[in-house]
């Protein structure tokens, strides 16, 4: 190699290593979108919710010349969806224009700015006045601002094989008036099916731990999780332990999945669609969605579910205040702060939610008008689940929420694997959130 | 003189604008996050939450946190046990008795075998997961096999946790010992080994005496790399127990991924990798010293 050559080779090095550096430090504040493109995220696979937006999409897109919308599906979990929309909305250059929105982290990602407040938009709609108002509430920031647009609420309950349990001699409809009637019911088919009782039960699951089957159990007692008086969390009463204790009865005495699968995150998918159609569970304490699986858009089509399938509502403990219980959430339609179409976002969402559009699978409709329709009342169930929304009950989703609520699925999975008595998770959890959000903002019943 | 110094001061220009943009990539893209980390360990960062639009500094808060929560002395402990069994001993040990045992055997049977276990560490992690997922299921292959002979099935992944991943680990990781010792061993001269031969040592002795001290040095080296790769383990636990059950499985990663983006509480989330880093940091270091020792 002579002196030229070697020359050469050092330039070219050093050019690289710069065009390298240039590259790593670009792009900064440039969005790609055009000014008349918005686009929508979604936890995917939802079939329902792609449908409902493809429509809504052909409508406002003939509607507005020139508009496009971009539906973009996000695959995700559970537990993963609200982290990567998150990190979506942190940055201009990836915040879509709207966010499906899980009601439970609406709260705190308007306090960390991640959303945009509509409210001076959303007094000036007239339709806004046909959603219940005990589902603003949870569109509502702790600052008094509307976050979102409610686009569904959902309730939880107890799903029930009648063919199953009339086979054990019991009486269908079935109306369980306390948690021992639930047991007992499980005990008499304990030898019949696969699975007597279905929860969630394990951290894998993450809210679905919390909210389907823990606040189900908890709401039922004469105790409460946050105490909207003082402002603090109890981290150890009479009714937390009971909850345990239910939850202790149902895996020690075999009344639940095994804990092979059961305490997994495939589990929900496996009980919904492959486990329930083939009648190998007696009950189901969960969402009112899981018929939508069922339905012939849905992931595991059983058009002869109805002849097989009912829901109750869950009993309180000893049939105590309403006798009933049950817990609601629901998803939102949000605007990011960052996004680069407010207005035109703000106007698809008019569209989508409208009377004659806000049609989201089984989903229960946030819209008084449309809970009126013929239509809506003739799906299967809706009347009788629409009605659990008079003794619903919303969690408590300030901003320490998803730490006391991993707290909570941690001393459930304790429990259901045997690691710890009800007592040891109660004491562990009383220890856990202490430390977690601080002595300050707890307190013992 | 002054010829050769101009020469010098040459080569000292030479090296340095060869080595600069490495070295400003490592600046940047290296040591600019483990500043950072450091800095937020010692915030209340969060992903969501009014602490992510306000973040403060909170001194040691989430490090006495962190020695008061009683799931963090379990990841500790769980991490140890899972770097010991999986790395230090296993891999090491599986992948040095696999090199030694191939070495001058014929051709197409090093071939097949070295295909085989490299197949394990080929594998994305993920997929190393699923498939061991699906093995030790209740009605997985080992369950089948096992029935064969009468023995029950058995919950592996319930009931037997850590050292489920251990194995899985082990599986997946040996390769690459492996190859470090297949090329060590390859190194040895022939000659020592002969003169040894005649000089009347058995195979123990040859081993004990002759191979193993020439090949320390590999050793040490794939010792650090081996531990370094064990310590980050994450996706082969999260998927196939996500830590548990309970928090039986639950290392250093799996814990601080659930404190960072389970809770959102970020700032925790990097105090703890600040944690992982000095372990990893520390262990290298007295690798090395005991590699200098002799």
């Amino acid at each position: 190699m002579n002196t030229f050559q070697k020359r050469i080779l050092l330039l070219s090095v050093l050019f690289l290593a710069i065009l390298t550096l240039a590259a790593c430090g670009g792009g900064e504040g440039k969005s790609s979108k055009s000014a008349n493109e918005i686009e929508i995220v979604y936890k995917a696979p939802d079939e329902s919710f792609e449908s409902w937006m493809k429509e809504a999409k052909e409508q406002f897109e003939a509607e507005n010349e020139g508009v496009t919308v971009k539906i973009t599906p996000i695959d995700s979990n559970e537990g993963d969806y609200p982290n990567k929309t998150i990190l979506m909305m942190r940055s201009a250059d990836t915040a879509p224009d709207i966010v499906m929105e899980d009601s439970e982290g609406l709260k705190p990602n308007a306090a960390a700015g991640y959303l945009a407040p509509i409210t001076d938009k959303l007094e000036e709609w007239e339709d806004w006045d046909h959603f219940y108002e005990a589902v603003k509430d949870g569109v509502t920031g702790e600052d008094g601002e509307f976050y979102g647009v409610p686009i569904s609420t959902d309730v939880r309950g107890l799903w029930y094989n009648k063919t199953v349990l009339e086979k054990a001699g019991i009486e269908t409809p079935w109306n369980p008036e306390s948690w021992d009637d639930v047991l007992a019911a499980a005990e008499a088919i304990k030898d019949d099916v696969e699975v007597p009782i279905w929860m969630n039960s394990g951290k894998a699951m993450g809210e679905g731990t919390t909210m389907q089957t823990f606040l189900m159990l908890l709401n039922g007692t004469d105790s409460d999780l946050y105490n909207e008086d003082t402002g603090k969390w109890v981290v150890s009463s009479e009714g937390f332990l009971d909850s345990l204790k239910f939850i202790d009865h149902v895996y020690q005495n075999d009344l639940g999945p095994s804990l092979s699968w059961g305490i997994t995150g495939q589990a929900g998918a496996k009980v919904s669609t492959e486990l329930m159609p083939k009648g190998e569970v007696g009950i189901a304490l969960d969402g009112n969605w899981m018929s939508g699986n069922w339905q012939e858009s849905g992931n595991s089509p059983w058009p002869e579910w109805e002849d097989h399938i009912d829901i109750t509502a869950m009993p309180t403990m000893d049939g105590q205040g309403d006798g009933k219980v049950t817990v609601s959430g629901g998803w939102t339609l949000a605007i990011p702060e960052k996004a680069a179409n407010k207005d035109l976002a703000f106007e698809f969402i008019k569209t989508a939610t409208s009377k004659d559009n806000l049609r989201y699978g089984t989903a229960l409709t946030p819209r008084k008008d449309i809970a009126e329709l013929d239509d809506y009342q003739q799906m299967t169930y809706q009347q009788k689940i629409t009605e659990f929304l008079e003794f619903t009950t919303y969690r408590p989703t300030y901003d320490e929420y998803p730490m006391v609520s991993s707290n909570i699925q941690k001393a459930v999975e304790a429990v259901t694997t045997g690691t710890l008595t009800p007592e040891e998770a109660l004491e562990q959890f009383k220890k856990d959130v202490n430390r977690d959000v601080g002595e300050d903002k707890t307190e013992e019943e | 003189m002054g010829k050769s110094k101009s020469l010098n001061g040459n080569i000292y220009l030479k090296t340095v604008l060869f080595g600069l943009p490495s070295i400003v990539l490592l600046l940047l893209f290296v040591l600019g996050p483990i500043i950072m980390t450091f800095y937020f360990s010692f915030t209340n960062m969060s992903l969501t939450g009014a602490a992510a639009r306000d973040t403060q500094f909170v001194g040691f808060d989430n490090f006495i946190r962190m020695f008061q929560d009683p799931s963090f002395k379990t990841s500790v402990i769980n991490t140890i046990v899972f770097l010991i069994a999986s790395a230090v001993i296993g891999q090491q040990i599986v992948g040095f008795l696999v090199a030694y045992l191939m070495k001058q055997k014929a051709r197409p049977f090093r071939r097949i075998i070295g295909i085989l276990i490299l197949a394990g560490w080929i594998t994305p992690e993920i997929v190393v997961a699923f498939v061991w997922f699906a093995f030790l299921s209740d009605s997985g292959t080992l369950n089948i096999m096992l029935g064969f002979i009468n023995i029950e099935p058995i919950a592996w992944l319930l009931k037997f946790p850590l050292v489920s991943v251990i194995f899985v680990n082990i599986w997946h990781g040996a390769a690459f010992s492996m190859l470090m010792y297949q090329a060590a061993l390859d190194d040895i001269p022939q000659e020592v080994e002969e003169a040894s031969k005649i000089d009347g040592a058995n195979a123990w002795q040859r081993l004990w005496r002759i191979t193993l001290p020439i090949i320390k040095g590999s050793a040490v080296t794939n010792m650090v790399l081996v531990t370094l790769q064990t310590l980050g383990v994450f996706t082969l636990i999260y998927a196939l127990t996500g830590g548990g059950p309970g928090e039986k499985t639950t290392t250093l990663p799996i814990f601080m991924y659930d404190q960072a983006f389970v809770n959102y509480q970020l700032g925790y989330g990097t105090a703890i990798s600040l944690v992982l880093l000095v372990i990893g940091i520390s262990l290298s270091l007295l690798y090395i010293r005991f590699l200098k020792t002799d």
